[in-house]
C-alpha cells in the first residue's frame, strides 16, 4: 500500500476541502456578479433605448407639427378649392419648402385622394387606396404617420388634413426617408450596437454593424412599426470571463498558497518532531548512548511524547548502565574466580604433588637408607677382608703353596676383584647420594606453603628446581648457571619454585633440536633477578602483549594450558615483583623475575 | 664397660639389620619390627636408648615414643624418619620429648656419634 505522510495528507485534505468552499463561493459570487452586471446592464440598455426611440419618436411628431404648421398655409386652401388657377403657385412654393432645414418630398392630395402636385421623384404611391387617406379626409384622423414603400425604398409617410371650414378638403403628404435619422453612432454607450426598423416582418432600415445577440424590441404602437435593437455582448462576456477566470485564478492561487503552508506547518510542526522520535528510537535501536530530544515543541501532545520519550530514554540508559556495570562486575568477578580457580587448582596440584612427593620420599628413602649404610658397611667389610687376604698370603711359603695360591686367584680373578670393588662400592654410595639429592630436591620443591610468607632462600629454591627439571631439559639444553649469593626475603617458597619451574619447562619447549638455557641470579638495587634466557623459538611481537592472560596458549592441547605464565605472574604480583619479557622471533627469549628485597607488605619483625 | 645398650624398632627389617651392621660394634642392640613386643621388652628392659621409626603400620614414632617415656622417661628417645623436613608438624609434636632426629639415608659416623653422646648425658644425669 502506497503510503503518504502526514503533511501531505493534511494538506491534501485542506486542498481538497478549500477547493469545495472556494467552488461553491466561486459560484455564488460569479452568479451574483452576473446578476448584478446583467441587470445593470439591462436598466442601461433600456434606457438607450428609450432615448433613441423616444428622440426618434420626438422628431417624427415635430415634423408632423411642422407639417401641421404648413397645411395651413392659404395657399393650399386655394388650390384645393381651384386647382387650375392656382396650380402653377402651390407647384413653386412646395419646391421651396424645407422643414427643419431640410427639403423632402411633399404630395398635395385633393378630397378624393387624388394627387394634386407631388415633389417626390419618381412615385408611383396611388394615395386613394390607402386607408388613411379617407380616415383623414373623414376627419377621423388628425394626423397620420406610417411606413410606405416607395421607388427608393421605406420612407416615413407624415400626414395631416388641410381644413377649410371645419371639413378636411385636403392631405398633405411628408414624405421623409426612413434613414433621415442616423442612429448610428448616436450613442457612444454601444459600439456595437445594431438598430432595425420592422414593421411586420420586413426589415425597413438598419444601422449599425453586423452584431448577434440579444435583441430588445420596442413597439411604436401608432404606426405599427417596431424599432429592433441588437447588442452584441462579446465584449461583456469576454469581461465576465476575464473576471471569472481572474477570480478563478486568485482562489486557486490562494489555496495553492494555503495548502503549501498547510503542508509546511504539518511538516514543520507535525511530521518533523514524528521525524526526529523516529530517528531517535533508530538510534536507540542502534545501540547509542542517551538521546535527548528538545521538547521545546508547539504542539502539546507531541511535546507531551517527546518528555515521555526522553523520560524513557533516561530510564532505558540508566537500565543500560546499571545493567553494564552489574555486567562487567560479574565478568570481573567471574576472571577473578576463573583466575582464583586456576590458582586453587595449580595449587591443589602443587598440594597434592607435596603429598605424593613426601609418600615418594618416605618409601624411596627407607631402602635408600639401609643400602647406602650397607654400601659403606659393606666397604668396611671389604677392607677387612682385603686385609685379611693379604694377611693369608703371607702364610703360604713355600713356592707350591704360593703356585697354587696364585692360581687358584688367577682362577677367580682376585686381583681384579679386589680392585674393582671399592670403586664399584663407591659409585654405588655416589649413585645412592643423587638419589639422596633427587629426594631432598623433590622435597624441597614441593614444600608446602604455609598461610604466611616465610623466609625464602631463593638460590636453594631455584637449585631444587634445577634439579626436579634437569630430566625434562638435559637431552636437548645445555644449562648454564651463574648463581650469585641471594639475600633471604620473605615469600613463599613453593609458588616461587612453580614459577621458576615454569620458566625452565617453557624455555625448554621453546628448544627445538638443540640449545642453551642460561639462568642467572644477581641483585639490582633491592631486587633479587632472577634470570631465565633460552636459544629458543622465541615470541613474536604480537603474542607477547597476551603471554600473561590466562587460557592463552600457542602450545599443542595436552602440552600447556595456557595457565603457567598467567599463574607465575600472578605469583610475582603477591611477591610485589615484575616479571619482565623480551623476546625476539627466531632467537629466544628472556623472562626476568625481578623480587624486591624490602619493602614487603610484611610485618617486618616476622 | 659394657656396650651402652640400644633399643631398635623399624617395620622393616632391612633397616634394622643395615643398622646393626653399622651399630653391632658400639653399643648391645635390641631389634624390634613389632612395636609392642619392643615396649613389652622395654617393660622388663628399660634401655638408655631408643631408636624409632616415624611411620609404621601397627603404631606410628610419636606414638611409640610417648609410650616409652611414659615407661622410663630418662631414656635418650631418637626418632629416624624418611620424611622429615616435609611434615614439619610430625617434628614438632613429638617436641622436646626426642633427642635428635636423623633423616634416612643417614650418616653411619654421626648416628655412632649421636648416640654415644646422647648415653654420655644419660649416665651423666643418672649420676654415674
Amino acid at each position: 500500500m502506497n503510503k503518504t505522510s502526514i503533511s501531505f495528507a493534511l494538506a491534501r485534505f485542506v486542498f481538497i476541502s478549500y477547493l469545495c468552499l472556494a467552488v461553491l463561493a466561486f459560484v455564488v459570487v460569479i452568479h451574483y456578479v452576473i446578476t448584478s452586471t446583467n441587470k445593470e446592464y439591462d436598466e442601461i440598455i433600456e434606457r438607450e433605448i428609450s432615448i433613441i426611440t423616444n428622440n426618434h419618436k420626438i422628431l417624427i411628431e415635430q415634423h408632423l407639427i411642422l407639417l401641421a404648421e404648413q397645411a395651413k398655409n392659404p395657399l393650399y386652401i386655394q388650390t384645393l378649392m381651384q386647382p387650375d388657377v392656382n396650380l402653377g403657385k402651390v407647384q413653386d412654393f412646395m419646391s421651396d419648402l424645407t422643414i427643419l432645414g431640410k427639403k423632402y418630398g411633399e404630395v398635395l392630395l385633393d378630397f378624393e385622394g387624388n394627387i394634386l402636385h407631388s415633389t417626390v421623384q419618381n412615385s408611383d404611391t396611388t394615395y386613394r387606396s390607402m386607408a388613411w387617406v379617407d380616415l383623414l379626409l373623414q376627419q377621423h384622423e388628425n394626423s397620420h404617420v406610417s411606413t410606405e414603400k416607395g421607388v427608393e425604398g421605406y420612407f416615413w409617410a407624415l400626414a395631416v388634413p388641410i381644413h377649410y371650414n371645419g371639413r378636411a378638403e385636403g392631405v398633405l403628404v411628408l414624405n421623409i426617408p426612413i434613414d433621415f435619422i442616423t442612429l448610428k453612432n448616436e450613442s457612444a454607450t454601444f459600439s456595437d450596437l445594431l438598430v432595425e426598423i420592422v414593421e411586420g416582418n420586413n426589415i425597413l432600415a438598419s444601422f449599425g454593424g453586423a452584431v448577434s445577440g440579444r435583441q430588445y424590441t420596442e413597439k411604436w404602437l401608432q404606426t405599427g412599426v417596431e424599432f429592433r435593437f441588437t447588442i452584441d455582448d462579446t465584449a461583456r462576456n469576454e469581461e465576465l470571463a476575464r473576471l471569472v477566470i481572474q477570480l478563478g485564478s486568485i482562489i486557486f492561487i490562494a489555496i495553492t498558497i494555503t495548502t503549501l503552508f498547510t503542508y509546511l506547518f504539518g511538516y514543520r510542526y507535525v511530521v518533523k518532531p514524528i521525524l526526529l522520535l523516529s530517528q531517535a528510537t533508530d538510534q536507540l535501536d542502534k545501540g547509542d548512548e542517551h538521546i535527548n530530544l528538545t521538547e521545546n515543541i508547539k504542539i502539546r501532545e507531541l511535546a507531551d511524547l517527546f518528555r515521555k520519550f526522553n523520560l524513557m530514554t533516561e530510564k532505558v540508559a540508566k537500565r543500560e548502565l546499571d545493567l553494564k556495570k552489574s555486567y562487567s562486575q560479574l565478568s570481573r568477578a567471574n576472571e577473578e574466580l576463573k583466575q582464583s580457580e586456576s590458582q586453587l587448582v595449580q595449587s591443589e596440584k602443587m598440594a597434592s604433588i607435596g603429598v605424593l612427593a613426601s609418600g615418594v620420599a618416605h618409601e624411596i628413602n627407607n631402602p635408600i637408607g639401609f643400602i647406602k649404610s650397607n654400601l659403606i658397611v659393606l666397604n668396611k667389610y671389604l677392607v677387612d677382608i682385603n686385609g685379611y687376604y693379604h694377611a693369608s698370603l703371607a702364610i703360604f711359603t713355600t713356592e707350591d703353596q704360593k703356585l697354587a695360591q696364585s692360581q687358584l686367584a688367577e682362577k677367580y680373578d682376585m686381583d681384579f676383584l679386589l680392585e674393582d670393588i671399592p670403586p664399584m662400592l663407591e659409585g654405588s654410595i655416589g649413585g645412592v647420594e643423587r638419589v639422596t639429592d633427587i629426594v631432598k630436591s623433590l622435597k624441597v620443591f614441593a614444600r608446602k606453603d604455609l598461610p604466611e610468607k616465610s623466609l625464602v632462600d631463593i638460590s636453594e629454591g631455584l637449585n631444587a628446581t634445577l634439579s626436579m627439571v634437569w630430566n625434562e631439559l638435559k637431552f636437548n639444553c645445555e644449562i648454564h648457571l651463574d648463581l650469585q649469593k641471594l639475600p633471604k626475603i620473605l615469600g613463599y617458597p613453593g609458588k616461587l619454585n612453580q614459577v621458576f619451574m615454569n620458566l625452565l619447562i617453557n624455555a625448554g619447549q621453546s628448544i627445538q633440536g638443540k640449545g642453551d638455557i642460561f639462568v642467572r641470579t644477581f641483585v639490582d638495587d633491592n631486587y633479587i633477578v632472577v634470570e631465565v634466557r633460552d636459544t629458543g623459538c622465541g615470541i613474536g611481537a604480537e603474542y607477547l602483549a597476551q603471554i600473561f592472560t590466562p587460557f592463552y596458549t600457542t602450545k599443542q592441547v595436552g602440552e600447556g594450558t595456557g595457565l603457567g605464565l598467567s599463574i607465575s605472574h600472578q605469583i610475582i604480583q603477591q611477591h610485589n615483583g615484575r616479571l619482565d619479557v623480551s623476546s625476539v622471533l627466531g632467537e629466544g627469549s628472556i623472562f626476568a623475575v625481578y623480587l624486591p628485597t624490602e619493602n614487603q607488605d610484611v610485618d617486618p619483625t616476622i | 664397660m659394657s656396650k651402652p645398650e640400644l633399643l631398635i624398632l623399624d617395620d622393616e627389617e632391612e633397616v634394622l639389620s643395615a643398622l646393626n651392621r653399622v651399630l653391632r660394634h658400639d653399643f648391645q642392640i635390641f631389634l624390634f619390627s613389632d612395636p609392642h613386643k619392643a615396649l613389652d621388652f622395654f617393660e622388663e628392659n628399660p634401655v638408655p636408648l631408643v631408636v624409632s621409626d616415624m611411620r609404621m603400620p601397627v603404631m606410628d614414632g610419636t606414638t611409640f615414643l610417648a609410650r616409652i617415656s611414659e615407661l622410663n622417661s630418662k631414656s635418650k628417645k631418637f626418632i629416624l624418619t624418611g620424611h622429615a623436613d616435609i611434615n614439619e608438624t610430625e617434628t614438632a609434636a613429638t617436641g622436646e620429648m626426642v633427642f635428635r632426629h636423623f633423616e634416612k639415608p643417614w650418616d653411619n659416623g654421626e648416628l655412632i656419634s649421636e648416640l654415644k653422646v646422647a648415653h654420655k648425658l644419660y649416665l651423666a644425669e643418672m649420676g654415674f
